[in-house]
């Protein structure tokens, strides 16, 4: 069980959050909803977290996802 | 899976409440808004609720219970409705937000808040909330046990101070409702503010305000009443005062067979079991050398089986996700809506774990789960 390295998307209300999620399982993108991590300054109390290797999938959602930001180096079991 | 987030709501409850919900939807109309059959059924079952709860909470009259859509509705009312352009009000730095923000929207208004600071352990200091209550103080909001140390508040204690010098004593009971005696009257307690989801097992959307009949609650909401109809303003004796539209009479169904079930079981009983869980899986995870546990450990009688803690300077975050992620087990992690508690405690960042215990929780599960921070531990300080 090794922490390993994620992308995490963030969004202004939980609805934008699982709206997100929902397009995110029809993509089949390997991801979930965590809290939202402390470094992160804006955003409601969840967000979606990907694995790293999946950008390119994850750019073709962000073209009609509504969302506030993108992070990466946040570190997951 | 293994829940841990009875602070939050409760997951575990007695099938009676389920189809005691599912029987009032098949069966109950709009209580008060008709003589006939169905209508009288659902008034005379928010009648014996209240009683039941007037008896709980040692308020005296059935008619000072008000239900509510939960706690943080029942502190909007009591707030708004006791805190105007001049009033001098008081609160702690333990509290949930469904008292802070209430608060702060009245200070913005004209009242004049001030916030008794916490120690170390996140308790208050009694000689310091007399010397405050001296100074004068009309007003003095509390919880009765934090939602993230899991400190009880001496209820008895504060009544007192607040009865030596005038100080209407609200209180927030939404984690110890059905989990520690509350008595309004012995403690002073002028309005004590309750939801029904936590330890009362009721559905969500249910709660209530009980009233001393020394205050005057004046209505929060307009509307229909039921009776009175000419009138342009909303009745002003309790409950319907409070009650404006059609109340949740299916979710009180609910709450009723929760009542039923706790004061069948003893609620002694049930804060008893929930303690000792917590303090089972503390002695399980207790020889970890860089877990911090919060609040004060030093009786049972002080506290509810919650248990707050953090591993090193790792997010509290991180860990909560990997127990659900990897193991199924459900506890909150971040600042659990008490900001002012976490800013006290140096924890506004990092947040801390939160397992709050159901005592219908076995020992294993409670095992599992220190188990599953152990390893989690072990994967980060050598893994």
């Amino acid at each position: 069980m090794k922490r390993t390295e994620h992308i995490v998307v963030t969004f202004e209300g939980i609805t934008d959050a699982v709206a997100f999620e929902k397009l995110a399982n029809q993509e089949e993108i390997e991801g979930r909803i965590i809290p939202l991590p402390p470094v992160i300054d804006k955003g409601c109390g969840i967000c979606y977290a990907l694995k790293k290797g999946q950008e390119s999938r994850l750019k073709n959602l962000l073209k009609e996802a509504k969302y506030l930001g993108v992070y990466d180096d946040i570190w997951l079991f | 899976m293994i829940y841990l987030d009875s602070a939050a709501t409760s997951y575990y409850r007695p099938i009676e409440v389920a189809d005691a919900v599912h029987e009032a939807i098949m069966k109950l109309g709009n209580p008060g808004r008709g003589s006939y059959n169905c209508s009288m059924s659902a008034v005379r079952m928010l009648y014996d609720t209240r009683v039941m709860l007037s008896d709980l909470f040692g308020a005296g009259n059935p008619n000072s219970v008000a239900f509510t859509y939960n706690v943080t509705h029942s502190l909007n009312i009591a707030i708004a409705g006791l805190c105007k352009e001049g009033t001098r009000a008081l609160t702690t730095a333990m509290e949930h937000n469904s008292v802070l923000r209430p608060l702060y929207k009245a200070q913005k208004q004209g009242t004049n808040l001030s916030i008794l600071p916490l120690d170390e352990q996140g308790r208050i200091d009694y000689d310091m909330l007399d010397s405050r209550l001296e100074q004068g103080v009309d007003i003095f909001v509390c919880t009765h046990a934090s939602n993230v140390t899991g400190n009880v508040n001496d209820i008895y204690k504060i009544g007192e101070i607040c009865r030596k010098y005038g100080t209407i004593f609200v209180l927030d009971a939404a984690q110890t409702a059905g989990l520690i005696e509350i008595n309004m009257e012995m403690a002073n307690i002028a309005v004590l503010c309750f939801t029904g989801h936590k330890s009362l097992l009721g559905p969500q959307g249910t709660g209530g305000i009980c009233v001393s009949d020394q205050i005057f609650m004046p209505p929060y909401m307009c509307g229909g009443s039921g009776i009175r109809s000419f009138d342009r303003e909303q009745p002003l004796s309790m409950p319907e005062s409070i009650e404006a539209g059609t109340t949740n009479a299916h979710g009180v169904a609910g709450l009723k067979a929760g009542l039923q079930y706790i004061t069948h079981k003893g609620i002694s009983t049930i804060h008893d079991r929930e303690v000792a869980l917590a303090r089972r899986f503390i002695e399980r995870i207790e020889h970890l050398k860089n877990i911090k546990i919060y609040g004060d450990w030093s009786s049972d009688e002080n506290r509810v089986g919650i248990v707050a803690l953090n591993i090193g300077d790792y997010p509290s975050f991180e860990i909560a996700d990997a127990l659900s992620y990897k193991y199924d087990i459900m506890v909150r992690a971040g600042v659990h809506c008490a900001p002012l508690l976490h800013k006290s405690m140096g924890t506004e960042r990092q947040g801390m774990l939160r397992f709050s215990f159901s005592h219908f929780l076995s020992d294993e599960e409670v095992d599992q789960a220190a188990d599953a921070l152990c390893e989690i531990y072990e994967e980060l300080y050598t893994g």
